[in-house]
């Protein structure tokens, strides 16, 4: 066994750990800590697959910004009340449970009999292979995701402001 | 080398923990939460292809870029939407926010 | 003039289209319309008559529809049959126009009335100027429509509605046989045209049992309409309707419209000794028992009813034995003497306030004069007794069916004509002679639904009786102007002259076939046609007759006049056979159970099956739906989460379907 096969064993099992924990913890604000170590094992993923700028861009956007932001709309709401009492909805839970346990079977058993042809050697991406990608190729595309974050930017603070004024 | 396949099952795997969290969590929040995580396992299988995929190159890193973008985009809104809520309605759980109905 | 033969029904088109329009504001005037209608009519017909007399037939057609090789032409045509019939029509209709003036002029509808009845005249005049057997097709069964609606004229009264119903439903099986028979026809030759159908038969293009079963089928029409045994229950119970329409419907024109269909399809009968004889036995047997039924009725009109039955059944007898001339003969002067009789029944029941049981009348022979005598004329007439018309006629049916027919028909004919002589006189006697019985009934109108309408409004406007205020009151017919308690006394010039004009005809329409001029009905009519010499009877049965119609007025003298018989004599003897008579055989009964019941029990297993099955099928489809649709709508609750649920397990059996059966994946 490789030392990279027990980096990716030790983040995956951080990985899947911390996404079962932001389903199966009580308080708010530990399930949101646990989607923050979720999020930082995929970006050590990232690493190890030899994609450091996304990897890094993982930690600035996911674990810093959009954390941050999940714990500003946790702190505006009802953060105290964590209980909404018993569920009434068991069979839909159950329901839920086969039908994503089934759908999770049929992927894993068509990605383990997926055959391919795969590299020996990962291919490293740089920066700048990716920025003269972006910049080139997709540029148009590049554009419409600025857009796309501004018009979110003032969409948001559209929507969230009081409707008093 | 890992083998790409890992890489798709934790995807996988991650994926669906997300949507079982979207279907039955109750905290708006978390559903959020989980939709985020969704995305990211999307990303996982874009840069284990881009890495070590059958053919390997840069595009699948440019897409992870704008999947980041509209996640991003998405949680803002997202979070937006569900302040206004809360404020109208005065609760975040699901399963009261049910106008949407016949 | 007769070139302008075309006009006669057009007169009575344009009177009904003038009252069909404006009819409403005309109301009583409409009737001066019809009478002017038909007068012009008629005056056209006598001129027709004496031109054909010295000429020849006229024929002018126009093409219709041509397909393939065949032509269907329309136009009319003038033979010596229906130069007769057109006297006839004319005559008849114009005397009830003019007597229905008086007799409905009470009635809020008058003037559909008098609509109908010139719609009627023109249909009828179509059908005798026809120069094919199509166009007789369609006027017969405008006709039919006619008759439909007259007597169902007034339909308020649940009777008269289902009388229409019967006649018209009874007709129709008779027309349904008819039809038949056409197509055969025109499949053999090819052609409608009287011409075309008569050389086919002649010249045997058609073969024998083509022949026998076209013959029947179109007789099948005549027993419809003619109202043969057994599609005659229809007949007495049209008698619902006014008694102007039994007069020239359902006793002079129309009914004789079957024995006229035999009368110019007759080559096609000669050329089949079985349908002559089925035509024979039907119509001995109708006139047989028709005149039993006649005996026991104690409705006028029933009687008058099941009599024309009996005297068409004689002229059905006449042509089955090859007596073509006396059969058409004693259609032309029955039809005079009995609408004379139905006339004169209106009369006397126009007189008597709307009753028509005979046990209520009585003694009217002082009181109605001129109704008394023309009446004794039509009586004697239709007996046979001799000068009068109906002598000439019955004497040669007589003598046909002793010469062609056999012993049986002769005796059955005899026996007829017996009885006729009978119920004739004890109707005359039962109404005209001994005392008036109707006066002491508090109210005579306890069964008429008239009443109802302004029994109450009667009593206090019977010095004024039309006043305007009747005709707020919509659809009301007749009532007596004479208020409840009067006596009967006679009726206008508008209901006597009719009677008076038919009374003359009635005594002298026999002379046209007089033997001692030599025939010259018989010679006008069968010129040119090949039809074999027509028999002529011997002097002794012109006595036989004579002595057995002076029998049965003797006999009728005797029971209802002189009381030398107890009048309940014979009922008594033969309570059964009374019994029997009283009810008509049953035949209605029987018909009820053995062809109207199983058709309704039928129609009502398919309407339930429709119901159930059908029915419950489109509504098991239709609610499945709708309870479908509640069911999921009831699902749609609003949950998000719910909504994601089911989608994804949408999409999870999507690819479940998809790696089964197209192996992605690997």
């Amino acid at each position: 066994m490789t030392g990279q096969m027990i980096f990716f064993i030790i983040f995956a099992l951080i990985a899947i750990t911390g996404a079962v924990l932001i389903i199966a913890l009580k308080r708010i604000s530990h399930r949101v800590v646990s989607m923050a170590f979720s999020f930082m094992a995929v970006a050590a993923l990232y690493f190890l697959l030899g994609a450091e700028f996304i990897g890094i861009i993982q930690i600035m956007v996911y674990v810093g910004a959009i954390t941050i932001l999940f714990v500003f709309g946790m702190m505006m709401t009802d953060h105290r009340n964590f209980s909404f009492g018993p569920d009434p909805r068991k069979w839909q839970q159950a329901l839920s449970f086969v039908g994503v346990a089934t759908l999770l079977g049929l992927m894993l058993y068509g990605i383990s009999t997926l055959d391919m042809h795969e590299s020996t050697q990962p291919f490293v991406g740089s920066v700048e292979a990716i920025g003269l990608e972006l910049y080139g190729h997709y540029f148009i595309a590049f554009l419409g995701s600025a857009f796309l974050l501004t018009s979110a930017l003032i969409g948001a603070i559209v929507i969230a402001r009081k409707e008093a004024d | 080398m890992v083998p790409v396949t890992f890489f798709l099952a934790l995807a996988a795997i991650l994926f669906c923990i997300g949507l079982y969290g979207v279907l039955t969590r109750r905290h708006l929040v978390i559903v959020l939460v989980c939709i985020e995580l969704m995305l990211n396992s999307v990303n996982i299988n874009l840069v284990a292809f881009s890495a070590i995929g059958p053919f390997a190159n840069i595009t699948g890193q440019v897409f992870t870029l704008f999947v980041i973008t509209v996640a991003a985009a998405e949680a803002a809104v997202g979070l937006a939407i569900l302040i206004a809520l809360y404020r109208n309605r005065n609760s975040i759980d699901v399963i009261k926010h049910d106008l949407l109905r016949w | 003039m007769i070139q302008n033969a075309w006009l006669i029904p057009v007169f009575p088109l344009i009177a009904f289209l003038i009252l069909l329009f404006i009819g409403r504001f005309l109301k009583e005037k409409a009737s001066y319309v019809g009478i002017a209608a038909l007068a012009l009519s008629f005056i056209v017909s006598v001129l027709v008559l004496f031109e054909r007399i010295g000429g020849e037939t006229y024929t002018f057609v126009i093409e219709w529809i041509t397909f393939g090789e065949s032509t269907i032409t329309m136009g009319y045509e003038v033979t010596a049959l229906n130069a007769m019939m057109l006297i006839v029509v004319t005559l008849v209709s114009l005397v009830v126009h003019i007597f229905s003036r008086e007799y409905m002029h009470d009635d809020n509808r008058i003037h559909v009335f008098y609509s109908y009845l010139g719609l009627f005249s023109f249909s009828m005049l179509g059908l005798v100027l026809a120069p094919n057997v199509l166009q007789l097709f369609i006027f017969w069964e405008l006709v039919g429509l006619c008759s439909f609606l007259l007597v169902g004229f007034w339909y308020f009264k649940p009777e008269a509605a289902a009388a229409a119903k019967k006649a018209f439903l009874t007709t129709r099986i008779g027309d349904v046989g008819l039809l038949l028979g056409l197509v055969i026809l025109f499949n053999q030759t090819g052609s409608f045209d009287y011409g075309v159908i008569y050389a086919a038969v002649e010249n045997g293009l058609i073969n024998d049992t083509l022949i026998t079963a076209t013959a029947l089928l179109i007789f099948l029409g005549a027993v419809g309409k003619s109202a043969q045994f057994p599609l005659h229950v229809w007949l007495p119970d049209a008698m619902e309707g006014p008694t102007p329409v039994s007069a020239l419907i359902h006793a002079a024109t129309m009914v004789a419209a079957g024995v006229y269909l035999v009368g110019v399809m007759y080559p096609l009968f000669l050329a089949s000794s079985t349908a002559m004889t089925v035509v024979a036995y039907t119509g001995a047997i109708t006139a047989f028992f028709a005149a039993t039924m006649a005996l026991v009725m104690t409705d006028i009109k029933r009687v008058l009813a099941y009599s024309t039955i009996s005297q068409l059944g004689f002229m059905i007898l006449a042509l089955g034995t090859a007596g073509y001339v006396a059969g058409l003969f004693h259609l032309m002067t029955h039809a005079f003497f009995k609408a004379l009789l139905f006339l004169g029944a209106g009369s006397v029941i126009f007189a008597v306030h709307h009753r028509q049981d005979i046990r209520d009348m009585g003694g009217l022979w002082s009181k109605m004069k001129i109704t008394s005598v023309t009446f004794l004329i039509g009586a004697l007439a239709i007996a046979g007794v001799f000068p009068l018309a109906g002598f000439w006629s019955k004497e040669e049916i007589l003598a046909s069916a002793l010469l062609n027919g056999d012993g049986f028909l002769f005796a059955i004919a005899l026996i007829t004509a017996f009885m006729t002589a009978f119920y004739m006189f004890r109707l005359f006697f039962k109404t005209f002679t001994g005392e008036y019985r109707g006066g002491d009934h508090d109210d005579p109108h306890a069964d008429d639904p008239r009443v109802d309408a302004y029994g109450a409004a009667d009593v206090a406007e019977a010095d004024n009786p039309r006043d305007e205020s009747m005709d707020k009151e919509a659809h009301v017919p007749p009532a007596e102007d004479h208020g409840h308690h009067h006596s009967p006394e006679e009726n206008s010039g508008f209901m006597t002259l009719p009677l008076i004009v038919l009374a003359s005809l009635a005594v002298v329409a026999g002379l046209v076939n007089l033997p001692f001029m030599g025939y010259p009905l018989e010679g006008f009519l069968t010129e040119g046609l090949n039809l074999g010499s027509q028999p002529h009877g011997a002097l002794w049965l012109a006595i036989l007759s004579l002595a057995v119609a002076g029998s049965g007025i003797a006999l009728a003298w005797a029971m209802y006049y002189k009381g030398a018989i107890a009048e309940d004599f014979f009922a008594k003897k033969a309570p059964g056979v009374h019994n029997l008579l009283l009810n008509k055989y049953y035949l209605d009964e029987i018909y009820t159970a053995v062809f109207v019941r199983p058709t309704v029990a039928i129609g009502r297993f398919f309407w339930e099956m429709d119901k159930s099955i059908v029915d419950g099928m489109v509504n098991l489809i239709g609610r499945s739906t709708s309870s479908t649709g509640r069911s999921f709508g009831r699902r749609h609750n609003g949950q998000l989460q719910t909504y994601g649920l089911v989608s994804i397990l949408g999409g999870i059996v999507v690819i479940a379907l998809a790696f089964v059966l197209r192996g992605y994946f690997g």
